[in-house]
C-alpha cells in the first residue's frame, strides 16, 4: 500500500491537467495516476519524413487501430461512430486539432428554450470567468468582437486565414452568412515558454514545436512546480467505498502488472466519457452492485459524440491549404440556433478545416477514382494538392438514454480489465441537422468557387467527443453528479470530465470540459470545510 | 599545338563545370532544405522535451533553496542546449559548403549528420537528467574514512 493522499485524481487530460493546477494552491496531497505516459515530442510524426503514415498507425486517435500498451480496446461495432482518444499525460488534447469555440450561452439552457433534453444547472455566465482563465493558461489564439458570443477576448492574435479563409470567408459572404476567425488553442506568437507556430499543418499528430497548447505542456508542469504527485503507467481497475458509502481508493495496476492500493480522502474522475463510466461501472461492491454511484441507472447512459460531416471542395488556384493548422481557420454559426422550419431544433457549427497532407489527398483522390493510379497521376494530384479546404459540421446531439457505454462482455485490455463497449444510434433530430449541415456546407462551396465538391457524414472516425454519461443535475433520480461535480451517492467522489454535461453544444467541448473542472475546483475549495455535508 | 591544348582544356572545363553544379546542387537543394528543416525541427523537440523533464516536482515541497538552485540549473541547461543546436546547424551547413559529388551519396551523408546530431542531443539530455538528479540528492555525503 502507498502512502495516502488527501486528493486521487484518475486521468491527467485536459480536465484534470486544469483542475490540479487549480487545487495545486490549497497545498493538499494531491496525487494523480495516469495509464499512459508522457510524450517525448521527438518522437511526434512531424520530426520523420513518414508524418502521414505515422499518424494513421502508432498516431491514430483510434485506440483500436494504435494498440499502444497504455491502450484499452473499444467495442464500437455497435456503432457508425468510432470513438476516439489518447491515453497520455495531455490526454486527447495530444491529438486534438486544438479548435477552440465556446458553447453559446443557449447551450446551457435548452429545455426552457427549446423543450428537449435538460437543463444544465450551472450556465455560461458562471462558466464565465473560467473559459478566460482557461483561454489564458491554455495560450487562445483568436480575434475579439465576434456576433455570436458574449463579448470575450483571446490572449493572443488569430491564426492567419491564408488563401484557404480567405477564399472561403468570399464564399460566407456571398451568402451573407456569418464567420469568423476561431478561437484556437495555438501560440500565434510566443507565449509563456512556448514557440509560436510555424504552421507546418500536422497539428493532430502532436505538436513538436510545443505550439499547439495541448494539457502536458499548458497545465501540467504549473501543477508539478507547485507540488502536484503524478504517477504514469498506472491503470486503475476499481474504486474502493466502504460501508458509510465514502470513497476509500482505487486499486491499480503498475507498468509491471502489479497491484497497488491508493488510498484517499477524495477520489476525482477524469477519465473521459468512455473512461469515467467505464472505470464507475467495473467498481461493483455490495453497496453499488449496478456500479460505483450508479444509483440513478443513469451510468453509462446519455452517450454524446457530436454527428460529423465533412464537405470537401477543390478550387482552380493554389491555396496553400496544406499549410497551416489543419483544422483552424474560421468557423461558421450560422445555423447554431435553434430555427424550427427546418426541421430540427438546435443547431451546428461549420468548422472550416484546411487541406489534406499529400498521402492523404492522393489516398482518398485515388479512392474516390479523382486521381488515377499510374498515367496521369501527378497531373490529376497537382489539381487537388494544396487548393482543398474542407468544412465539418459538427451537429449538436442531444442525449438519448438508448446511447450509452457498457462492459463489453468478453473484450478486455492487457490488465484484464473489462473493456467499454458502444452502443449508439443517431437521432432523428440529429439525421436530418446532419443533412442539412452537408447541404449547407456544399453551397458555400459552391458560392466560394469550388469546382469539384464532395460531402460525406456521419464521418466514421470522428468520435472525439465523449460527453454526457454521468450527467450532472441537482436532481439524484436524473443525474448523477451534483452541480459542482459531487456523487450524489458518494459524497467524496467527484467527477470532472466531459462525462458530466447534460448536453454537448454544437462546439468542440475542450474549453467547456476545462472550464467545468477548474468551475468544480473553485467550488470545492470554497466548500472545504463542508466538502462532503 | 598552344592553341589545341587550350581548346583541349576550354573543353574539359565545359564538362567539368556542369558537372559541378549539379555535384554542388546535390547538397544545396531541396533535399538539404528539407534535411536542415528536419534538424530544427527534432532540435525544437528536443528543447520541448527539456522544459516537460525540467517540471518535476520537488520531493520536500516548500525547499525554497533547492528551488532555486533547481531554476539557475535548468535555465544553464536550456541554454547549453539551445548554444548545441545553433552549433549543429552551423556544421550542418559548412557541410554544405563541399558536399559529396554523387547525390545519392550526399542524401546518405546528410541523414547520418541527422542522425549524429541526434545522439548527440540524447547524450546531452542523459547528462542534464544526472546533473537534476545530483541537484535533488544534494552534496555527496563525506565519507569519514576518506582522506583529502
Amino acid at each position: 500500500m502507498t502512502t495516502d493522499v488527501d486528493v486521487l485524481i484518475i486521468g491527467a487530460g485536459a480536465s484534470a491537467a486544469a483542475f490540479a493546477w487549480s487545487m495545486a494552491d490549497t497545498r493538499m496531497r494531491i496525487l494523480c495516476l495516469e495509464q499512459g505516459d508522457w510524450m517525448n515530442p521527438a518522437d511526434y510524426p512531424s520530426t520523420r519524413r513518414d508524418w502521414e503514415v505515422r499518424m494513421e498507425r502508432e498516431f491514430s486517435p483510434n485506440p483500436n487501430i494504435r494498440r499502444r500498451p497504455e491502450d484499452y480496446p473499444i467495442n464500437d461495432t455497435d456503432s457508425p461512430i468510432s470513438l476516439l482518444n489518447f491515453n497520455g499525460v495531455g490526454g486527447s488534447t495530444i491529438l486534438y486539432a486544438a479548435h477552440f469555440p465556446r458553447p453559446h450561452p443557449s447551450d446551457f439552457r435548452v429545455r426552457s428554450l427549446d423543450g428537449v433534453a435538460d437543463d444544465w444547472p450551472i450556465d455560461y455566465a458562471a462558466l464565465a470567468p473560467y473559459y478566460a482563465l482557461n483561454d489564458r493558461q491554455m495560450g487562445v489564439a483568436g480575434l475579439a468582437g465576434d456576433p455570436a458570443y458574449p463579448p470575450h477576448e483571446p490572449p493572443l492574435p488569430p491564426v492567419p486565414l491564408g488563401l484557404a479563409g480567405e477564399t472561403i470567408g468570399r464564399g460566407f459572404n456571398a451568402l451573407g452568412w456569418h464567420w469568423w476567425p476561431s478561437d484556437t488553442a495555438i501560440a500565434t506568437r510566443d507565449y509563456e515558454g512556448r514557440a509560436a507556430c510555424v504552421n507546418l499543418g500536422p497539428c493532430k499528430g502532436g505538436c513538436a514545436q510545443g505550439a499547439k497548447g495541448s494539457a502536458d505542456i499548458t497545465y501540467w508542469p504549473l501543477a508539478r512546480r507547485a507540488g502536484v504527485q503524478l504517477r504514469t503507467r498506472c491503470r486503475v481497475r476499481e474504486i474502493l467505498v466502504d460501508a458509510n458509502d465514502r470513497a476509500t481508493g482505487a486499486v491499480y495496476y503498475d507498468e509491471h502488472g502489479s497491484e497497488h492500493l491508493q488510498r484517499a480522502e477524495v477520489v476525482v474522475l477524469a477519465c473521459n466519457g468512455v473512461g469515467t463510466p467505464r472505470l464507475l461501472l467495473n467498481s461493483k461492491s455490495p453497496r453499488f452492485p449496478q456500479g460505483l454511484a450508479n444509483r440513478s441507472g443513469l451510468v453509462g447512459k446519455n452517450l454524446m459524440l457530436h454527428p460529423w460531416g465533412m464537405v470537401r471542395g477543390t478550387f482552380d488556384a493554389p491555396l496553400n491549404s496544406q499549410l497551416g493548422p489543419l483544422s483552424c481557420t474560421i468557423l461558421s454559426q450560422q445555423f447554431y440556433e435553434t430555427d424550427r422550419s427546418r426541421g430540427f431544433v438546435r443547431g451546428y457549427n461549420m468548422q472550416v478545416t484546411r487541406g489534406l497532407g499529400p498521402v492523404a489527398t492522393a489516398r482518398i483522390g485515388v479512392a474516390r477514382g479523382d486521381i488515377p493510379w499510374g498515367e496521369g497521376h501527378h497531373e490529376a494530384f497537382a489539381r487537388r494538392y494544396g487548393r482543398q479546404i474542407g468544412v465539418g459540421i459538427c451537429c449538436e446531439d442531444l442525449p438519448e438514454e438508448s446511447n450509452t457505454v457498457t462492459l463489453d462482455a468478453t473484450l478486455t485490455d492487457s490488465n484484464g480489465i473489462p473493456a467499454p463497449k458502444i452502443t449508439y444510434r443517431l437521432s432523428e433530430n440529429s439525421e436530418r441537422m446532419l443533412r442539412h449541415g452537408l447541404a449547407r456546407g456544399t453551397e458555400v462551396m459552391r458560392a466560394a468557387g469550388a469546382w469539384d465538391i464532395y460531402s460525406d457524414g456521419p464521418v466514421r472516425q470522428t468520435g472525439w467527443h465523449l460527453l454526457g454519461t454521468a450527467r450532472m443535475g441537482e436532481d439524484p433520480e436524473r443525474s448523477v453528479v451534483n452541480g459542482w461535480g459531487r456523487s450524489h451517492d458518494v459524497k467524496n467522489l467527484f467527477i470532472i470530465d466531459g462525462s458530466v454535461f447534460v448536453t454537448s453544444g454544437g462546439v468542440n467541448p475542450t474549453p467547456t470540459i476545462q472550464a467545468v473542472a477548474l468551475y468544480i475546483a473553485d467550488a470545492m475549495k470554497q466548500r472545504l470545510a463542508n466538502l462532503f455535508d | 599545338m598552344l592553341h589545341r591544348q587550350m581548346r583541349h582544356r576550354l573543353k574539359s572545363l565545359a564538362v567539368a563545370f556542369p558537372l559541378a553544379l549539379i555535384a554542388g546542387g546535390a547538397g544545396a537543394g531541396p533535399e538539404a532544405d528539407i534535411q536542415r528543416a528536419l534538424i530544427e525541427r527534432q532540435q525544437r523537440a528536443d528543447e520541448l522535451w527539456l522544459r516537460i523533464q525540467q517540471s518535476q516536482p520537488l520531493s520536500a515541497p516548500g525547499d525554497a533553496r533547492l528551488q532555486q538552485n533547481l531554476d539557475t540549473l535548468h535555465l544553464q541547461q536550456q541554454q547549453r542546449l539551445q548554444n548545441l543546436n545553433a552549433q549543429q546547424l552551423r556544421q550542418f551547413d559548412q557541410s554544405q559548403q563541399a558536399p559529396a559529388a554523387d547525390p545519392g551519396a550526399a542524401q546518405i551523408q546528410m541523414q547520418q549528420q541527422r542522425q549524429l546530431f541526434e545522439r548527440d542531443r540524447q547524450l546531452e539530455l542523459q547528462q542534464f537528467r544526472w546533473e537534476e538528479q545530483r541537484a535533488r540528492d544534494g552534496p555527496p555525503k563525506q565519507n569519514s574514512n576518506q582522506s583529502d
